[in-house]
């Protein structure tokens, strides 16, 4: 087993990994394989679960954002999309600088849309104002941003990442059928893989000042659990994360049961360049340690214990 | 009136005076967390008075339902009947 620093070494050392600003890499060689290797698994757990595949927005917008209540969340991570003005002298400008890249990361307009801190958000916002008459789930993958500043490493909190995410609207015993049948399976994909990983409870890192509170009703109420992947020294590695987010999506977005009450929702997400350091970790950068089989097989599209 | 008992008696005062809405009356056997009566706020004044009640910080890792589903669930679990905290 090697340590995430010692990983990110050799695979920096061939030239495998390469990073553009602090939290923004990329892979080359047999790495982006097991890479996809490992997506292409997540994207069949996702369809056992559901064929409703969406292909997510590359961004979201801020009126989706307040609406969920992000900024009294997780403004800290914010990340947004912006350009250059379409004047044909302030671009004449930029092209005639010095330093073009300088004067045009100065010119830079007001941000109109973000990049999306998670997959989910787009989902709700198009549900919104709607009565759903039986249990929707749907699943998406997308790049999301998340500025970590001085927390970020490569591959383990990345600035930009994949991240696979399934979501559940429906009633509460839909969404809690949903959240453990995503268990079940998701153990299945830790044994294909080979890594050990243990399920526990966790809380979200909201923004300050509620955020203990925030965090303790979440803990009390057993609502956030994660996949934790242990690195040689101890140190957990969220992997996976399985969120029952009672009816706070349904409300803020006015997704209603056919009763009129609100929806219930649940989302279960996957950080992918996560699940390839667990793995690289786990058995070294070589391809010939990896282990053999990472498609996801038939048995992992069915839970144990169900006919479903 | 043990240590424990006076815990219940005064938080279910605070709870029923401060906290549960018109109509609402918390017994010491009432899921807390069943309804809405606690919100991200009023978890942290429960948990501050049980922290207040027992002398220490209760760790994250304590904060979980098992432990703190009803009234007298807390007290049994951060109240031993021979007053020694079990934390």
């Amino acid at each position: 087993m090697l340590s995430p620093e010692e990983v990110i070494r050799r695979l920096r050392e061939r030239g495998s990994l390469w990073e553009v600003a602090p939290g923004v890499s990329g892979l080359r060689g047999p790495v982006v394989s097991l890479l996809r290797e490992i997506e292409a698994a997540l994207a069949d757990l996702a369809r056992a679960e559901t064929s409703n595949e969406w292909l997510a927005p590359a961004g979201v917008s801020f009126e989706t954002l307040e609406r969920a209540q992000y900024f009294a969340s997780f403004p800290q991570w914010l990340t947004a999309a912006s350009h250059l003005s379409g004047d044909e002298a302030a671009l004449q400008h930029i092209a005639v600088s010095a330093s073009p890249g300088a004067t045009a990361r100065s010119s830079l307009e007001r941000a109109d849309v973000v990049l999306p801190p998670a997959v989910c958000y787009n989902t709700y916002a198009a549900h919104a104002d709607s009565v759903i008459a039986a249990p929707v789930v749907m699943t998406a993958q997308g790049t999301c941003w998340r500025y970590e500043g001085e927390r970020l490493a490569a591959l383990e909190r990345g600035w930009a990442f994949t991240m696979r995410e399934i979501v559940c609207l429906g009633a509460q015993h839909d969404v809690k059928e949903f959240l453990d049948r995503s268990v079940e399976r998701v153990s299945g994909l830790e044994r294909v893989l080979g890594i050990d990983s243990e399920m526990i409870a966790a809380s979200d890192p909201f923004f300050a000042p509620n955020a203990r509170g925030r965090a303790a009703l979440q803990r009390i109420k057993g609502l956030k659990h994660e996949l934790a992947f242990r690195f040689l020294d101890g140190r957990p590695l969220a992997i996976a994360s399985f969120n029952d987010h009672e009816l706070f999506f349904g409300e803020a977005f006015c997704i209603s049961l056919p009763d009129g009450s609100p929806a219930w929702s649940g989302c279960v997400a996957f950080g992918l360049e996560r699940w390839l350091m667990a793995v690289l970790v786990t058995h070294g950068v070589e391809p010939s340690g990896w282990p053999v089989t990472l498609s996801l097989n038939a048995e992992l599209a069915q839970p144990r214990g169900t006919d479903k | 009136m043990s240590q424990r008992a006076q815990f219940i008696h005064r938080m279910l005062v605070w709870l029923n005076e401060e906290v549960a809405p018109k109509g609402v009356h918390v017994e010491a056997e009432t899921p807390l967390f069943s309804t809405r009566l606690l919100d991200s706020l009023r978890v942290l004044e429960l948990i501050a008075f049980t922290e207040q009640a027992i002398g220490l910080p209760i760790p994250d890792s304590h904060i979980r339902m098992d432990n703190f589903q009803t009234v007298a669930r807390i007290a049994a679990v951060f109240l031993p009947l021979d007053d020694h905290v079990v934390a």
